[in-house]
């Protein structure tokens, strides 16, 4: 089988705000004893990695959560939850699916990286949030 | 009783029949509610709740002042006991076999939290 017989991947754009990135990086954080917590951990994680806070590592990490929407076999968890839009009145769905990734640093340590992400109506995939585990 | 999957099952209506109000605040968009509630004392216990990071968390506050702060991660699932005093309960880590640890809180007519983690084995 040659490159050019494999199916490639539906390719899903992946939405993720900087902000999102913030998280991770630990960087304007609203001061919240979980938030800052986990914050700190996420920070950490990627610290071990040999990720600071700047840009080379905001690409890579980026470009990992973007890389782990070419494989459906990574989804551990897809649920749905519904609420009403306080603007509209409305019921509302927010269809959000789990992925488990490997992020490796270059320090040569790996991560494991827990993203979650919304469906959205037209496929794309907006990132929401991501908790690194890792020793 | 009522058992609500944080994931895939959150029902905001229950909640705000527990807290006898709506959310004080909520970005549902990425999945996160916060309820308050104040007892006759003056007490007042915020809970925070991600439905996606499947995390808890609980404020207790006096005067406007925090006094302490609580946060769980791995909370699957919540279950409201009695919607009259605003009793409801939660395990966090449910599957974790060697250790059981559970939240326990009553809204009224005071606001009460207990919170346990026992072991299971030696």
């Amino acid at each position: 089988m040659t490159g050019a017989d494999r199916e490639s991947p539906a390719k899903i754009i992946a939405i993720v705000d900087d902000r999102k990135l913030d998280y991770l990086f630990n960087k304007n954080i609203k001061r919240d004893k979980h938030n800052s917590a986990r914050a700190l951990q996420n920070m950490q994680q990627l610290n071990r990695l040999g990720l600071s806070d700047d840009f080379d590592s905001r690409m890579v990490v980026k470009e990992h959560l973007q890389q782990t929407l070419l494989l459906d076999s990574n989804i551990i968890k897809r649920f749905i939850d519904n609420f009403v839009d306080n603007e509209t009145g409305e019921t509302e769905e927010i269809d959000t699916e789990v992925r488990d990734s490997l992020l490796a640093g270059a320090s040569g340590k790996f991560a494991q990286v827990k993203s979650s992400w919304e469906v959205m109506p037209d496929g794309k995939r907006r990132f929401l949030n991501a908790i690194l585990y890792g020793k | 009783m009522t058992k609500l999957q944080l994931q895939g099952g959150f029902d905001e209506l229950e909640f705000m029949e527990l807290f006898c109000a709506e959310p004080q605040s909520s970005h549902p968009q990425d999945g996160y509610w916060c309820y308050e509630a104040t007892d006759e004392l003056g007490v007042t216990m915020k809970l925070g709740i991600d439905i996606i990071q499947e995390s808890v968390q609980i404020e207790l506050k006096i005067a406007g002042s925090s006094i302490s702060i609580f946060s769980f991660e791995l909370v699957e699932f919540v279950v409201i006991t009695d919607y009259i005093n605003g009793k409801f309960y939660f395990p966090v880590a449910p599957n974790n076999e060697e250790i059981k640890t559970t939240v326990e809180v009553e809204l009224r007519p005071k606001i009460k939290v207990d919170c346990a983690t026992l072991s299971l084995c030696p």
